[in-house]
Order: structure tokens, then C-alpha cells, then sequence
């Protein structure tokens, strides 16, 4: 047949539309997300933590003479009955897990994509720069909910379980509130800023080790005002340090958390909203690095 | 012909660096090959008609839709690109369906899809293998696959001979002129002309970012009057060809070829030379061997159109 007499004939498939298409894109790699190797031994930690935690609420119900010498240690006193300070003890240890499995599975997810110069083959497909940012945001919230959120929450219903004492998931629902509310605060904290140095670092492990910087930096900070001979010189150095805590990003999350768990560890002078600001804006810079960073058809090798 | 590809002052810079410049040219449907040296913007050329990246100034139009403003375009457009593109830890399969199924078909439709066009590239049995363990062929086929994936009217093809075994390079051209034959528009960068020109003789030239010339390449030799064309000659017939040819007008120069009998003779005006040789051929009852014209081969051609640009580099 001579070219003049044919016509283009489109593949026969019927289309779906772009929830439909964002929703495949999200699936599609979240598989490969979950399956990362790093996100297994870390849950592994976390699943020790977890059972350990889960032990102590069972042994604190039914085998409450065995802990009776802890009573006798001021200091651990509190591991002798579980309250919401059981939950924000746990919740501030999966702190570290959260950052690490941002960091060890967060870093690739952009990066790979530049690397390869597959940014722009999604945005062809169409996808628009939205529904990928929303995307890649999702799959990283979808690992760190693995370290943060699911245990919490199966921390909560497992209390029921070991004790049998079903009123608490009513009774003591503002816990569950607090479990849901300060991971939602530290999966999105830790995973924009993540995608955004994913972005911008050009590589994964350089992310990653950006990332673990920009938090040990945090400890570093308190570390040295804490280490320094002016401490205990004046209100005015506390006062200094407590502000310049607010860069730090673990501490910005240990106000938080104890301000919706109701409890306090760390007191630290400055108001826990100021806190809830820091990190909001950390996130909101993140996304606009992310926003301007990834234009759909910019990025060429 | 009805322009499916059309540019209109197309131009881009990186910085202070030309990436292509005013580029106005019109595509149909067949197959067309993008020739440069390396560096002369064919990638960014293709990037820019993909709506991978934004022209500074200009246009692009695949069939009549504006590149950038419809997104409907990427519906008409496979594109394959130079390099490797996201296959992550993904199998042949996985990458294609994932593909397919963020364009918009169903799990279902995208399975048989995938298979459909794995086949057709000679990779159902690496299906399962992931792709970035594959051989480079075997990743030019499976992008291949990914640029015909929704059967686009337009196809973009970035170095796609680049990396294959002889057998996988005929295979592929095979593909690329049935494309071409089935009445896609098929561009082909490249800059090994052999290559274009065994798929092609319709070409786009591109040299530092400037489009030198556009058509078939025995056009753009005609318009280039000014250069000689060489004409070989091989006849037993030698001395009574040259005596008359010495006489023509239309030859410049003639000389004897280090094979016995062979002549070689330059001229402006090659179709009157051939013309009038033809007649003189029956008139005169010379037994030709052979004649050839050695410049109207796109390689030939290519480098006089730089020679005339001032570019002295050759190509690969």
C-alpha cells in the first residue's frame, strides 16, 4: 500500500484517566520501594524495639512484682506502668529510624530518576510535576509509615491484646490521636526535605549522607552548647541555645512530641509551636525546591 | 505532503552555549534522517520536539499541535531516547508495562501490550530479566519498544543503530523503514551517514546548532552548482570517450584512473553531462563498464556543505 494511502492507527486500548495514571505510577515503584534492602534491617531493629516495648506493657499488667525493683530507680521509674509517656518514649525512638530509612531509601528516589534522565520520559507520559512530586512523596511516606506509624498504632492495639483491657482504645484515644499526629509530623518533615536533596544532590548515597548530616548536626548543635563553659552562665545563653535549637531538626521533634503526648523530657524553654513552625517551613522550602527544580521539560543530559 | 513534524524558529541555549538555532523546517511522513557531527544539536533538536525541554524561542508542532501546550501531543509522539533511561531494577516487562500503565491502559491491556512489543523486538525471552543487566542492543531494542509502545503517529529516534551487532543493526533499520512505510513520521539521528543512508535518502543537516540544508540529498546536491561533481568512468573505450569529452563544455577536468581504462572527469552541470554522454553512448556505440558518481553519496555531500560553511572536521 503506498504511504498516501494509509492512516495512522492509534493503539486500540481505551485510556484511563489521570488519577488512575498517577495511582499506577505511585503502585508501580512502591513494590520497588518496599523491597529495598535497607528498609528491611531497619524494620528489623524497629521490630525488636517494638516487642521489647510490647514485653514491658505485658509484664507491667501481669508480672508486675518482677519490675518492682525498677520502681526502686528513680530514673526508670516511669517503665513501671504504662501511660503516654510509654508511647512518646517509643514514638521518640523511632525518631532515628525514621531519619535513617529516609536517608538509606529516600536518596535514590529522585536522583535515579535525574541520573538517568527519566524525569522528563514520565512527564511525557503525561504526568504532571505535581502528580510526580506527590508520587515519589508518597512511596517514601509509604516506607517510613513502616517505622513510625504502623508501630506505633500496633503498639497501641497490642496494649489491648496483652492486657485484655479493650476500654483503653477508647479511654486513651488521644494517645492514638498523638501516635497518628507526630508521625504524620516526622514522615513529612523527613521526606521532603529527603526528596529535595535527592533532587539537588545529583545522587543517592550523596543525599543520603546530606541528609544524615543536616540531622546530626541537630545533635551536634545541642552537643556543644551542652559541652561549652558558658552553660549555667546566664538566662541569656539558655535562652540562645533553646532558639538556635529550633535548626535543629531531632529537637524540633522532641517538642513536638511531647507536646501532643502531654509529657515532658527535654525542657526546652522555647514554645512548641515555634517548633511546628520550623518544621512546617522546612517542608515548605523543600517542596519548592522540589517545585522549581523539577520542571517538566527542563531537565536534559 | 502534509507536514506531521514542523519547527518554526526553533532555538535553544545552554547559558552562554548554542544548543540549536532558528531552526524552521517541515517532516512528513516516511522516514527522515537527522545528520550532525557530534555536538551539532541533533539530541537537543530531537529533546526540543519531544517537549523534553522548552525552546528559548520558537515553536515545535506535531501534527499541528503545538509540542508544550497539548498534552495530547505525547499520545502522537514515541520517543526513543540516546540514553538509558530509569530502568531502575525493573525487568524488560515491568519497565514497559509501568510505562503503559502510567500512559493510561489497564494492567491488563499493558500485560499484553508489553508482550505484544517485546516479541516484536526480539525480547520475549529476557522478558523477565531486568533490564539493566541486559546487553546494549538488547537496551536499544527495549527503548524501541518503549517509542512505539502507544503506536505513535511520530517517531523519535536518538542514535538508535548506536551499540548493535550487525544482525540487531539490520533488524533494526528493517523495523525503522516499515515504520517509515507504514506511514509514520520517522526521524533518525545520526552521525554515521552510511547509516541514514541506508534507511533514507530525505535528510535534516545540522551543524553547530544551524540547520545547513534539508531535503533529499540528490536535491541538495543540485542546489550546490558552484562544487564540481566527480563522474568515474570505465570503459575499453577510453581514448575515443576522452577525445570527445575533452571537447565538452560541460567537463572541467578529465584524468586517467590508476585502473586500466578507467576515466575520471569533473563537471558542474551533471545531469546535461550525463545527458549528453548518454547520447554520445548510442551514437558512437561505446561498451561502459561502469560509471559512477562518487559525490552524490550523503557522506560526500555532507562534507561539502561543511567545506562551504567553513567546518573542517569529518564524521564518524
Amino acid at each position: 500500500m503506498a504511504i498516501y494511502a494509509q492512516v495512522y492507527r492509534e493503539y486500540a486500548g481505551s485510556r484511563r484517566g489521570r488519577l488512575s495514571r498517577w495511582w499506577a505510577f505511585v503502585s508501580g515503584e512502591l513494590g520497588l520501594v518496599l523491597r529495598h534492602r535497607g528498609l528491611f534491617w531497619i524494620s528489623l531493629f524497629v521490630a525488636v524495639l517494638f516487642f521489647a516495648r510490647l514485653t514491658q506493657m505485658w509484664l507491667v499488667a501481669n508480672q508486675s512484682d518482677i519490675l518492682k525493683f525498677v520502681t526502686q530507680m528513680e530514673r526508670y521509674q516511669h517503665h513501671a506502668s504504662v501511660s503516654a509517656r510509654t508511647y512518646l518514649g517509643f514514638m521518640t525512638n523511632m525518631q532515628f529510624y525514621v531519619f535513617l530509612l529516609a536517608a538509606v531509601v529516600g536518596g535514590s528516589l529522585i536522583a535515579r530518576d535525574q541520573a538517568a534522565g527519566a524525569v522528563p520520559l514520565y512527564f511525557s507520559r503525561p504526568l504532571s510535576r505535581w502528580g510526580y512530586i506527590s508520587a515519589r512523596f508518597l512511596q517514601l511516606a509509604a516506607a517510613l509509615s513502616l517505622v513510625s506509624l504502623v508501630p506505633g498504632l500496633l503498639l497501641y492495639f497490642g496494649y489491648s491484646l496483652v492486657t485484655s483491657d479493650w476500654e483503653h482504645l477508647w479511654r486513651d484515644r488521644e494517645v492514638a490521636g498523638g501516635i497518628v499526629v507526630v508521625s504524620v509530623i516526622y514522615i513529612t518533615s523527613a521526606a521532603l526535605p529527603m526528596l529535595a536533596l535527592s533532587c539537588v544532590c545529583g545522587g543517592g548515597r550523596l543525599a543520603g549522607a546530606a541528609f544524615a548530616m543536616f540531622y546530626l548536626f541537630g545533635w551536634m548543635m545541642v552537643g556543644f552548647f551542652r559541652a561549652v563553659p558558658w552553660r549555667g552562665g546566664g538566662e541569656i545563653w539558655t535562652r540562645f541555645e533553646h532558639y538556635c535549637s529550633l535548626l535543629s531538626l531531632p529537637l524540633n521533634w522532641y517538642q513536638i512530641s511531647e507536646a501532643f503526648f502531654g509529657e515532658k523530657y527535654l525542657l526546652l524553654d522555647t514554645p512548641w509551636t515555634w517548633s511546628l513552625y520550623a518544621l512546617a517551613g522546612l517542608s515548605a522550602l523543600s517542596f519548592l525546591v522540589l517545585w522549581t527544580r523539577l520542571r517538566p521539560v527542563e531537565v536534559v543530559r | 505532503m502534509t507536514a506531521t513534524l514542523r519547527m518554526e524558529n526553533l532555538t535553544r541555549w545552554y547559558g552562554h552555549v548554542l544548543g540549536v538555532n532558528a531552526i524552521t523546517a517541515e517532516i512528513g511522513p516516511g522516514v527522515t534522517g537527522l545528520l550532525g557531527l557530534n555536538g551539532a544539536g541533533k539530541s537537543t533538536l530531537l529533546n526540543l520536539l519531544a517537549g523534553h525541554l522548552r525552546p528559548d524561542f520558537g515553536s515545535a508542532y506535531v501534527c499541528g499541535r503545538r509540542v508544550g501546550d497539548d498534552w495530547s501531543v505525547y499520545y502522537r509522539l514515541g520517543y526513543c531516547p540516546d540514553a538509558e533511561k530509569g530502568f531502575g531494577n525493573m525487568s524488560g516487562m515491568q519497565f514497559l508495562t509501568h510505562h503503559l500503565r502510567v500512559s493510561g491502559y489497564g494492567r491488563r491491556q499493558a500485560r499484553a501490550r508489553a508482550e505484544e512489543l517485546l516479541a516484536r523486538v526480539g525480547l520475549s525471552e529476557a522478558a523477565q530479566r531486568a533490564a539493566a543487566g541486559y546487553s546494549k542492543g538488547m537496551k536499544q531494542r527495549l527503548k524501541l519498544a518503549l517509542a512505539d509502545a502507544l503506536s505513535p503517529e511520530v517517531v523519535l529516534l536518538d542514535e538508535p543503530l548506536t551499540g548493535l551487532d550487525p544482525q540487531g543493526r539490520a533488524a533494526m533499520s528493517r523495523q525503522i523503514r516499515q515504520w517509515g512505510e507504514e506511514g509514520r513520521t520517522v526521524l533518525v539521528s545520526s552521525h554515521i551517514l552510511h547509516e541514514v543512508e541506508s534507511l533514507t535518502r530525505r535528510v535534516l543537516l545540522l551543524h553547530r546548532g544551524r540547520l545547513l540544508a534539508e531535503g533529499d540529498v540528490r536535491d541538495i546536491r543540485d542546489e550546490m552548482e558552484d562544487v564540481p561533481r566527480r563522474v568515474v568512468l570505465e570503459s575499453p573505450d577510453r581514448l575515443a570517450i576522452r577525445r570527445t569529452l575533452a571537447a565538452d563544455p560541460a567537463v572541467l577536468s578529465l584524468e586517467d584512473g590508476e585502473v586500466d581504462g578507467q576515466l575520471t572527469l569533473r563537471t558542474r552541470r551533471l545531469s546535461q553531462f550525463l545527458s549528453n554522454f548518454n547520447e554520445s553512448v548510442a551514437r558512437e556505440g561505446w561498451r561502459v563498464v561502469r560509471l559512477s558518481t562518487p559525490d552524490e553519496s550523503m557522506e560526500a555531500v555532507f562534507r561539502d556543505l561543511l567545506e562551504r560553511k567553513g567546518g573542517t572536521r569529518g564524521t564518524g
